[in-house]
């Protein structure tokens, strides 16, 4: 059996990571949540995920900058990246900013259910879904 | 030699259009006289011969007769105006070209007058020069415009009424002063008056809108025209000016101007607060579809459900209050919304509202004052109720590092109170204005986690001044807010 994919979600709101970190576990993820966006080199330095899921609006630091900090790192450079955000992806050019700082996708939280997150990060990273009885 | 004009030279001196006749230089009797003479004065030939023409047409002359004679010996001719008297008695004055006729040896025979008739001329010239005078009047009587001349320097060389109304000199205070007087200091120091006579000497008219000040130093918003006066050669001679005090049309503008701005800043409020309101509802539709989609798999484990449904609820409960606040807004801006006033204890619905929101305080001690006493109010109970929740609910927010909240009730001199104090973020001074403003919050960091429209206080505060009340801050950074409510005891007739 191949080692469970390791996902870091980074959102200030706990409510949001609550839930998907506790749906990706389900979906065989194994997950790290932080909350504090200006932490994230430090955090993927030390225990470097498979993938990352990254918000948009946080305070401190917006995802975008968050990313941009984090291609300049040696554990973050090939790092997958998700935005999963409500922010109005065409508001400000947000998702260009987004793929310009090199995220590889775009989810947006409200039509993004556990579910299909865990799907989508699985084709990105190989780790095929594995449904709990 | 013959002194008169006769034989041939008759009919070729009566085509002439002017008045000639001769007469003896010795007896001064006229000795022959033309049609022009005939058709000017009236008399005829056989009349006028033989007369002499100070007694006929009763010449007056600019210098004595004698001296005349005198220049007329000295040098042939001579030149003048004179006044004379025609055969019906109307005077008429002409320019008189007189030449001298002499004999072989230079002794005066006659005089030849020929007399242009001026009468026309003068009266048009008359006319002019009256005319002249009635629109100078005109001019300096008319008082909604300053209508006044510059030399060529830009010195004021007229002054009308409306000038002296306008701009407070009188004439003898500003005739001989640069204009550039009328200008406020820094479009003097940057040399407009200059320009404008610049472009008024190039262009031939300038034009332009712009604060003016009086001699008392207020400033008025003038309408400028100045216009560059030549001569036949193409020399500037000077410059017209005519200025008229628009300020209240300019105030009008203003108003105007200002209400679209606010009406567009208002409009662009909206569409962000439509955008806020999306993102705050999007929030708890993400969480519920989530969570659905697991229950729905059967992925929830029965141990959470009951903090799952805790937390929905809660959500719930957010876009509930959104939907209510953005009713509540609706009926503010069409004015449907109605206060329903009932007497109650306000204490009593504070100490519920503090009781409600304990809960959701798991960092700050959240209380009643000690000194909260029993205060009866006319009001809207449940607004009021809102009112006192949104207050605690901002103050358990804005304490993200908890501390004590209290809630005091109490009343002063027919009015009653409800104070809300929290040891919190604190407001700077530079965003207290925008409290109270409909769709703004402060652009603060903090905020950034903390989830709100912009709504809440807006609504809180014209809700309270729909009773006859306000909200009031106080607050310092980093130390704290405390917010009150205040009412009227007896409550305000709706």
């Amino acid at each position: 059996m191949a080692a469970r994919r390791h996902v870091l979600i980074v959102d200030d709101d706990p409510a949001m990571s609550d839930m998907y970190g506790f749906g990706l576990e389900r979906y065989g993820f194994q997950v790290t949540v932080l909350d504090d966006p200006t932490l994230l080199n430090e955090t993927v330095a030390a225990n470097p995920p498979d993938v990352l899921v990254l918000d948009w609006d946080m305070p401190g630091l917006r995802g975008d900058e968050a990313l941009e900090r984090l291609r300049m790192t040696d554990a973050g450079r090939r790092l997958p990246v998700f935005m999963l955000s409500n922010f109005p992806g065409t508001r400000n050019g947000a998702i260009d900013r987004a793929f310009a700082a090199g995220a590889i996708a775009w989810l947006e939280k409200v039509n993004t259910t556990p579910a299909l997150l865990a799907t989508k990060l699985g084709e990105a990273v190989g780790a095929p879904p594995r449904s709990e009885p | 030699m013959n002194a008169s004009l006769s034989g041939d030279n008759h009919e070729l001196v009566d085509l002439a259009f002017d008045a000639m006749f001769t007469r003896d230089f010795a007896d001064r009797v006229i000795t022959s006289w033309n049609k022009g003479a005939e058709r000017l004065y009236g008399w005829s030939r056989h009349e006028a011969i033989g007369k002499k023409p100070f007694e006929l047409l009763a010449s007056r002359y600019p210098i004595p007769l004698e001296q005349i004679e005198a220049e007329l010996r000295a040098h042939g001719r001579w030149e003048g105006e004179l006044v004379q008297r025609r055969k019906d008695g109307s005077t008429v004055v002409v320019r008189g070209r007189w030449g001298l006729q002499v004999d072989l040896e230079g002794k005066p025979l006659a005089i030849l007058e020929i007399n242009t008739d001026l009468t026309e001329e003068r009266m048009n010239a008359e006319q002019l020069l009256r005319s002249e005078e009635r629109f100078g009047l005109l001019v300096s009587a008319v008082i909604d415009y300053a209508i006044f001349m510059l030399d060529p320097d830009g010195r004021v060389i007229t002054w009308n009424e409306g000038a002296q109304r306008a701009k407070g000199y009188t004439r003898d205070e500003i005739i001989g002063r640069h204009f550039s007087v009328f200008y406020p200091p820094e479009d003097q120091a940057s040399g407009k008056a200059t320009r404008a006579l610049e472009t008024a000497a190039r262009e031939g008219r300038y034009e332009d809108e712009g604060w003016r000040v009086r001699k008392d130093g207020t400033r008025f918003w003038a309408s400028v025209v100045i216009t560059a006066l030549r001569d036949e050669t193409g020399t500037i001679r000077g410059f017209g000016k005519v200025t008229r005090d628009i300020t209240g049309r300019h105030d009008e503008e203003e108003a105007l101007r200002r209400h679209a701005q606010r009406m567009a800043d208002l409009e662009h409020a909206k569409a962000q607060f439509l955008d806020l309101a999306a993102h705050e509802l999007r929030g708890p539709l993400t969480l519920i579809r989530g969570y659905n989609s697991l229950l729905e798999e059967g992925g929830l484990p029965p141990e959470r459900i009951s903090q799952i449904a805790h937390l929905l609820e809660g959500k719930l409960s957010q876009v509930d209050l959104l939907v209510e606040q953005m009713l509540e807004m609706a009926r503010l801006e069409s004015e449907r919304l109605e206060l329903h006033f009932e007497e109650f204890d306000l204490c009593q619905v504070a100490t519920d509202q503090v009781a409600r929101f304990r809960p959701i305080a798991t960092t700050s001690d959240l209380a009643m004052a000690a000194d909260s006493e029993r205060t009866m109010v006319r009001a809207d109970r449940a607004r009021i109720a809102t009112i006192i929740g949104n207050l605690v609910d901002n103050a358990i927010k804005y304490s993200p590092k908890g501390g004590p909240i209290r809630c005091a009730v109490g009343a002063d001199d027919g009015r009653c109170f409800v104070r809300v104090t929290d040891h919190g973020l604190g407001i700077a001074p530079e965003h207290m204005p925008l409290l109270f403003k409909r769709f703004s919050r402060l652009p603060t960091v903090e905020n950034k986690s903390i989830s709100g429209t912009g709504l809440a206080l807006y609504l809180c505060q014209e809700i309270a001044r729909r009773h006859g009340g306000q909200i009031t801050v106080s607050s310092a950074v980093g130390k704290g807010s405390e917010f009150t409510l205040n009412l009227p005891a007896e409550g305000r007739a709706a």
